[in-house]
């Protein structure tokens, strides 16, 4: 019998061959692969023993993988013929199976099924090489997608973090911008930008606010020059002088050095202005620093200085002037006395008094001037002070002068001279606001007003003063400011004549207003509380030279006063006796008390040049007799002590020059005696 | 001819029921995708599935259904998931008898339901993380073959080459009836009786 020399193929071995190269798949590594195989083909039938011999694609240690299993295995025995099949791609070789079967011959059917399961393996080893290098080539990408992404995302996050810096930046450079804008904008000084061009870029609120100018009227630089200098020739100076600073400037680079310049504002009002600069990037900033208002105040504390030092000499001349007064005036009254009413010699007297009341007033004004002291009130009647007054100031002007006072006396209680000052200024005022002539009218009367009608005078009855003129009128802006110290329109005045007004009415409580209207003429009204007129009446009345007795002590420095004070005092009927200073008249006065014989009256000059007044003398007399009497007396008409004695325990004040009757009424008025009896008779 | 038998990857021709089918992978989406048809195929039929997952969130595998178009209301009970510490380990501790009884339990109630039967997957890979022997997993495969012929569950226990040894692989393919391999189902060439399958004994090896 013939042997078949084709053995028969198990299909049950052929499906478990065809299984283990189906699921190789999902193997994963060349030693688990190995385990899988071997211990599978050790299942086929007939084989005794499988080796696999592997390595892996990256040429790692062989791994032996044996397919028996246990005792019975091992008990069986091959037929010395193993297979071994070699486990290779066609670009590498990773190992061989060996196996060895009880009939070799017999296994050789099974050997296309086996080679073709070790190219599976082959393959699956090469394809999960293959698989890890391209895992570790993505993860090695990956890795660094992830770093170029954490790169990316950090620099975005940089780039947002420096957006967001540049934003905040950016908001603060704004708000600094416009901080800076806006303070530029409120500086107290006027700026100006100007381009290299020439144009115009920047005016801050104070330019305008100043010069009047903006934007659309100077809109470049010479639109500024042609404005600002109108006079051309003067232009042409500012230009060489603001020329050459600004190239001395630009040579040292340093500020545009400040010059004065006179800059006619956008109303045609004149400035006096402090310009410098500075340029920078080829554009000029301007600077202004308005010096109209310091001049004026540096002007007006000139004038004042000179006023006040012109003050105190004709403070002092008219002092002297009223001793020298006392003397012509006192010896003129005595010799009225005595002359017949009718013939020369008496008019010749009172012509000559009349003079000297009229010099009196005359220093009474200077002394206002030189001091514009408390008014030394008393009870008078306004209207004839108008009249006098009025037309005495309207002398001389081209003005006509219509005074209307009425019939009724305008009682006040008031600073005579001051009073007249008023009215004199008002009338000047009202003459020189018509140069081509015109007329003045002043009119006086008692009026009623209600409570509020002119604040902040109360309600009651008042003497109205006004001083009217046709003449040129005052501008609407300037009223407001008519009555400030130093401010005035007049090209040679001094400021004060109204401000000095104003202040005399209101220290006696009175009102001083004015209308205008420009072209139409000016109004000055005053209002002055009324008195009753009764009072008025009785000063009015020449009061007759009353006589006494009793001694008198005189106190002056000037000999002439003196004298002339002893006489119309011995005329009256006391016993004199003159001192030249406070010191002297204590002593005479306590050597006199001490003595029994004592002064019952001390009449007391208020300044005593290099001796004791009579101020400090009256404090000290008081000292020692509470009870003295005493009369002020000063050429310084306007000296506080004048105004209010009383305080200075001075029962009355005879103010120089005087009359005999003016000393008659004060030391009646004093001792309250019809006949005086002063001391001991 | 050899002694497979195949049916086609879609599962669309009828799994006897009591079909106990060992499922090697190595590659997620398409373990992802063959599962995935698994229960669709199941539902179609009126079964009702349960799959024991391993790590997987119950909520992602339902996605993947939905994505296979197996289309779920809101209190849908024909499908459901379970972890599988909690299904083979409900005590801490392997327990082949809580796990056989559990599936019957499922199985019964799924009747009651009016389902027409069950279809169970089980992920294996808590034997490695608990070192499970190899006996002591092929003594449980056995066991479950007796199961199925009284309890007529489908069912498939999945195994990741990745985790488990060749040697294991091969092992745990003695004891199952029936393989999913290269998208096919087939009668595995491999299977031996149970006193054969358990002549080894080692222990599981990662």
């Amino acid at each position: 019998m013939i042997a078949d020399p084709t053995p028969l193929v198990d299909p049950r071995a052929l499906g478990k061959l065809l299984l283990l190269q189906t699921t190789l798949h999902a193997m994963q590594t060349p030693e688990q692969i190995g385990d899988f195989v071997a211990r599978g083909l050790q299942k086929l039938p007939g084989v005794v023993s499988v080796t696999l011999r592997m390595r892996g694609a990256d040429g790692s240690a062989e791994h032996v993988a044996r397919g028996e299993i246990g005792d019975a295995a091992s008990a069986r025995a091959g037929d010395g013929l193993p297979l071994s099949i070699p486990i290779a791609s066609v670009r590498r070789v990773f190992g061989s199976i060996e196996l060895d079967a009880e009939d070799g011959a017999a296994f050789l059917a099974y050997r296309p099924f086996v080679e073709s399961l070790a190219n599976t393996v082959a393959l699956t080893i090469e394809n999960r090489a293959h698989e890890r290098a391209l895992s570790q080539l993505n993860e090695g990408l990956e890795s660094a997608v992830r770093d170029r992404t954490a790169d990316l995302r950090a620099a975005n996050e940089n780039l947002r973090r420096e957006i967001g810096e540049r934003k905040l930046a950016k908001t603060a450079l704004r708000e600094g911008e416009a901080r800076f804008r806006r303070l530029v904008q409120l500086m107290p000084i006027p700026l100006a930008l100007v381009d290299a061009q020439s144009e115009m870029q920047y005016l801050n609120d104070r330019f305008s606010q100043v010069f009047g100018y903006t934007m659309e009227d100077i809109p470049t630089f010479h639109d500024w020059w042609h404005r600002a200098f109108p006079d051309a020739e003067y232009r042409a100076a500012v230009k060489a002088r603001f020329a050459a600073a600004a190239e001395k400037a630009a040579l040292t680079n340093s500020l545009i050095r400040p010059d004065e310049y006179r800059i006619t504002c956008r109303d045609g009002t004149l400035r006096d202005v402090e310009v410098s600069g500075i340029g920078f990037d080829g554009e000029l900033l301007a600077t202004f620093v308005d010096l109209t208002d310091r001049k004026r105040e540096e002007a007006a504390l000139q004038t004042l200085q000179k006023l006040e030092s012109l003050g105190t000499l004709a403070g002092g001349i008219a002092h002297d002037f009223n001793n020298v007064l006392t003397g012509i005036l006192g010896n003129l009254s005595m010799l009225s006395e005595r002359a017949t009413d009718t013939g020369d010699e008496s008019d010749l007297v009172r012509e000559a008094i009349a003079a000297s009341l009229t010099a009196r007033g005359l220093a009474q004004q200077l002394l206002t001037f030189s001091s514009g002291g408390n008014p030394i009130s008393a009870n008078i009647d306004v209207a004839p002070l108008l009249r006098i007054a009025a037309g005495f100031a309207a002398r001389g002007s081209g003005a006509r002068c219509v005074i209307d006072t009425g019939d009724q006396p305008l009682p006040v209680y008031a600073d005579k001279d001051q009073l007249t000052q008023i009215v004199q200024n008002l009338v000047i005022n009202a003459s020189q606001a018509m140069p081509d002539g015109g007329t003045i009218t002043v009119h006086g009367a008692l009026v009623d007003l209600a409570a509020g009608e002119l604040p902040p005078l109360p309600g009651g009855r008042y003497v109205r003063c006004q001083v009217r003129d046709d003449g040129v009128g005052i501008p609407e802006a300037n009223l407001p400011r008519i009555f400030d110290p130093y401010f005035t329109t007049k090209s040679k005045g001094h400021g004060l004549g109204l401000a000095v007004c104003h202040s005399i009415v209101v220290k006696h409580g009175g009102h001083i207003g004015v209308e205008s209207r420009p072209g139409a003429g000016t109004c000055f009204t005053l209002h002055l509380p009324a008195i009753d007129p009764s009072a008025v009446a009785a000063s009015a009345c020449p009061a007759p030279v009353r006589t006494g007795s009793g001694r008198v002590l005189v106190m002056d420095d000037d000999v002439q006063v003196s004298r002339v004070l002893r006489r119309m005092l011995e005329r009256l009927g006391y016993r004199v006796e003159c001192t030249a200073d406070g010191a002297a008249a204590i002593a005479a006065y306590a050597s006199a008390d001490g003595a029994g014989d004592p002064f019952g009256l001390v009449i007391m000059d208020l300044t005593i040049a290099g001796g004791m007044g009579g101020r400090e003398a009256m404090t000290r007399l008081r000292v020692r007799f509470p009870e003295v009497r005493a009369v002020v007396s000063s050429g310084y008409g306007t000296d506080p002590v004048m105004a209010d004695a009383s305080i200075y325990g001075f029962r009355g004040v005879l103010a120089k020059p005087y009359r005999l009757e003016d000393v008659s009424r004060v030391v009646a008025a004093v001792t309250h005696g019809a006949r005086i009896a002063l001391g001991n008779p | 001819m050899p002694d497979i038998e195949t049916t086609s990857f879609d599962f669309s021709e009828l799994l006897p029921a009591g079909m106990h089918l060992c499922y090697i992978y190595s590659d997620d989406a398409e373990r992802e995708q063959t599962m995935a048809a698994f229960f669709a195929s199941g539902i179609a039929r009126g079964q009702k599935g349960l799959s024991i997952v391993d790590t997987e969130h119950p909520h992602d595998v339902l996605t993947r259904m939905k994505d296979m178009g197996v289309t779920f209301a809101e209190d849908d009970r024909r499908f459901s998931t379970a972890p599988n510490d909690g299904a083979y380990c409900p005590h801490g501790a392997f327990s082949p008898d809580d796990m056989l009884n559990g599936a019957q339990a499922l199985y019964e109630h799924a009747r009651g339901e009016g389902f027409s039967g069950l279809s169970l997957s089980g992920d294996m890979s808590w034997a490695v993380r608990r070192k499970i022997g190899l006996d002591e997993l092929l003594r449980y495969e056995v066991r479950v073959n007796e199961f199925l012929k009284a309890c007529p569950v489908t069912a498939i226990c999945e195994y990741d080459a990745r985790k488990f040894d060749g040697k294991t692989i091969m092992d745990i393919l003695n004891v199952h009836p029936a393989m999913l391999v290269g998208g096919h189902v087939v009668r595995n060439p491999y299977f031996v009786r149970p006193e054969d399958a358990l002549d080894g004994g080692e222990h599981l090896r990662h």
